[in-house]
């Protein structure tokens, strides 16, 4: 019988965290992963290809197309210097009553390879929203129980950005930000000029800026290839940063190609004592042992896993004696704003591939509980944008050829700016996962349904997010300002949250302030499942955050018994 | 016809020296097919391997950069079999033999001629040639900037630039193009 201190289910941005604070605390720790073992900077096998080193330049093949037909739908997924860390959705199905985009990356390290690295703090106005409208339940925390703990996670991963001292978007601790260009800047003096309460600034993201002793990691060199993998460790990763800080205590165990099919739940002790694993290439099925159990499997795999965790104690589910297990599914709904060009500033340009754009923090109901009139919709939303000199891509809307067409593009394009819109999404019972017990993957294991959808919320904020691009971008000066609403399905930002939500009732939550299963003590959900709300901000960070709190629980109950 | 009747086999035999330049069809190897072997072979004609390759050439134009043997044609024709669904194959062969049939009706000199074609196949209201003509298009500029070659050469090689400086004039640059990686 093979038996930890602790079992932390998913390598990830939250394993990653959950592993090294509990090595650290002194536990014995396993993570079980369970996609293939990657050696961080060795196995970022594209991280230094050029173009034409790529498969067709680059171009998507057919074969692609088809294994990761539904990852495809992100429009990079399957790019062939990326397609490596996306799932096989043949090999790993999932059913939709609703359309829903579940992007995953089975690998060691998981989506902390590839994430998008902003890292914004979540605010009281949005720790409070649930209980100021109504919807969803009221978080037990709020901003001061967290701020230490991003506090913490900030300091270890390194956060690039600017203070701006904004109540709904709280300044944390930064590493030197990352330049805004000419026309950023330009944009940023007319905000502050013409828009009351509006700002701009550069994006906060978890990449070393300056000089600082980093240890094993660098500073990020600007190549603007983040999502191959970073041999560097110019930006933050489970690769880079928390499970090497795990392994160096000794008391880490890997165990890639390893799925955790359940927890067992022991009836007499009324608490877990362990987790079924099945091994991804043999299918052979094995058990491990643990006090302590942290659930860091992304949220839907996470409350997949409870789900399929059925006792007589637990007939629903590990923990769902509320039934909202499942419920409350949210994402962040994007992919609408508007875009812009201008022939001013022809001259300036910028050198280095910065991997990040600007960001404009949210500006509307900052006061929830003193709603504006003038809006049909409650919560908010912000912008992440760019402003950038096209390059040779912009002739492929033309329909020129030749030489003089050819020695164009070679040439910096008009400046292009555009501001996308990310809306919160409020918290409905109605969006959800279940799983078809009929229908299962290759290993057995039954598959999840999404059934979501973007509401009229969020359909009403859309509209708003339109308009006050548009309303910006025209204040600029630039030219050919167009609104645009891609559309947008829940899953596609990836940030999915909620299914196993926080709450101080046991009977309307599955967890506790510390993110502790309210009946099953031992067990931890600390990734995106336990979000009672979403805010518009990235999510990651809170994660983190929650994860670093949530361990040091987890030890201090490990070291009085749960 | 199959595309690859059309264009593939044939650069790859012409490319690798089997076929001299003088005769008239190349034994290609020219599409997958259920037969045993997976593959068919024919004799195709080098004059239509020859159009091929001077359209990609009126598209981005390579004859006149310095030792730049970019092959442009055969990545083309190598990212139509290996990116493009069956659908946007066929298409693509339709439009092919089209632009090749109107091609040699018409009157006039070979780059006139060609320029001609290519024009008025892009702004066709027929789709099924603006559309094809135009991703082959694409693939060409694909093929071209994403070169060694143009990476290096032609553009600002940078691939690792260490640093972001949010201001630099363009005029100031020794090569007043974009940046490159």
């Amino acid at each position: 019988m093979q038996t930890f201190d602790a079992i932390v289910i998913g390598s990830g941005i939250t394993g990653g965290w959950a592993a090294k604070e509990l090595t650290e605390a002194g536990l014995s720790v396993v993570v079980l992963e369970r996609g293939r073992y990657v050696e961080h900077g060795a196995d970022y096998h594209t991280a230094y290809k050029h173009d034409w080193q790529l498969p067709n330049h680059g171009l998507v093949s057919n074969d692609v197309k088809k294994r990761l037909y539904k990852q495809a739908r992100t429009g990079y997924a399957t790019n062939p210097d990326i397609a490596h860390w996306f799932v096989d959705d043949r090999q790993h199905p999932y059913q939709e009553q609703q359309r829903f985009d579940w992007i995953r990356g089975y690998h060691l390290g998981g989506r902390s390879l590839t994430w998008g690295r902003q890292c914004l703090r979540l605010s009281d106005i949005d720790f409070s929203a649930n209980r100021v409208d109504g919807n969803g339940n009221d978080w037990p925390v709020r901003y001061k129980d967290i701020a230490p703990w991003y506090d913490k996670v900030e300091a270890f991963i390194g956060v690039s950005g600017e203070m701006m001292g904004l109540e709904q978007l709280p300044d944390g601790i930064y590493l030197p930000p990352m330049p805004l260009n000419r026309v950023e800047r330009h944009m940023r003096e007319v905000l502050n000029r013409q828009f009351n309460g509006r700002a701009l600034t550069i994006g906060r993201v978890a990449h070393l800026i300056g000089s600082g002793d980093f240890g094993a990691r660098q500073p990020c060199l600007y190549r603007g290839r983040c999502m191959r993998g970073c041999p560097t460790g110019g930006y933050f990763s489970s690769l880079s940063s928390t499970l090497p800080a795990a392994r160096a205590t000794g008391r880490l165990t890997i165990r890639s190609n390893t799925i955790a099919s359940e927890i067992i739940y022991d009836e007499q002790k009324q608490r877990a004592i362990g987790v079924r694993t099945i091994d991804t290439n043999n299918h052979k099925k094995s058990a491990v042992y643990a006090s302590v159990i942290f659930c860091c499997a992304s949220a839907i795999a996470s409350t997949a896993l409870l789900l399929q965790s059925k006792s007589r104690r637990f007939p629903n589910g590990l923990g769902n004696d509320s039934g909202v297990l499942g419920h409350y599914l949210m994402d962040h709904h994007f992919k609408v704003g508007a875009t812009a060009t201008t022939t001013k500033f022809g001259d300036s340009y910028y050198q280095g591939f910065r991997p990040v754009g600007f960001h404009i923090p949210r500006f509307v109901n900052l006061k929830p509980r003193e709603p504006d009139s003038s809006l049909d919709f409650i919560r908010g939303y912000g912008y992440q944008g760019y402003a950038t000199r096209g390059d040779w891509r912009r002739g492929f809307k033309e329909l020129s050829f030749g030489k003089a067409f050819r020695d164009d593009m070679l040439k910096p394009g008009p400046w292009q700016v555009a501001l996308i819109g990310f809306g919160e999404t409020l918290p409905g019972k109605g969006n959800r996962i279940y799983l078809d017990e009929t229908r299962k993957d290759e290993w057995g294991l039954p598959t999840v349904v999404f059934d979501a959808r973007f509401r009229e919320n969020e359909q009403r904020m859309r509209s708003h997010m339109q308009s006050q691009a548009v309303e910006m971008l025209s204040a600029c000066g630039f030219d050919n300002v167009q609104a645009y609403d891609e559309g947008s399905y829940p899953g596609q930002a990836i940030h999915e949250m909620g299914t196993a939500r926080m709450g101080y009732d046991p009977k309307t939550s599955i967890v506790n302030q510390y993110n502790q299963v309210h009946t099953v003590k031992n067990v931890y959900i600390t990734d995106g499942a336990f979000m009672c709300s979403g805010g518009y901000q990235n999510p990651s960070l809170t994660y983190m955050a929650f994860t670093a709190r949530a361990a040091a629980h987890a030890v201090g109950q490990f070291k009085t018994g749960f | 016809m199959q595309r690859r009747e059309f264009i593939t086999g044939a650069l790859a035999a012409l490319g690798a020296g089997l076929a001299p330049a003088q005769v008239e069809h190349v034994w290609a190897r020219v599409c997958q097919t259920s037969h045993r072997e997976g593959y068919c072979y024919q004799f195709v004609p080098v004059k239509t391997v020859t159009f091929f390759t001077h359209l990609v050439e009126h598209l981005i134009p390579t004859r006149d950069l310095t030792n730049a043997d970019l092959a442009l044609a055969r990545f083309v024709d190598g990212a139509i079999e290996q990116t493009r669904s069956q659908r946007e194959k066929v298409q693509i062969t339709r439009c092919l033999e089209h632009l090749y049939q109107r091609y040699n009706r018409m009157a006039g000199a070979p780059d006139t001629t060609m320029t001609q074609l290519i024009g008025d196949g892009l702004m066709a209201d027929d789709e099924e040639i603006a559309g094809p003509l135009n991703t082959i298009r694409q693939l060409a500029m694909v093929g071209f900037y994403t070169s060694e070659y143009v990476a290096r050469q032609l553009l600002n090689f940078d691939p690792v630039p260490g640093h972001y400086d949010p201001e630099i004039k363009i005029s100031e640059l020794d090569k007043r193009t974009t940046w490159s990686r």
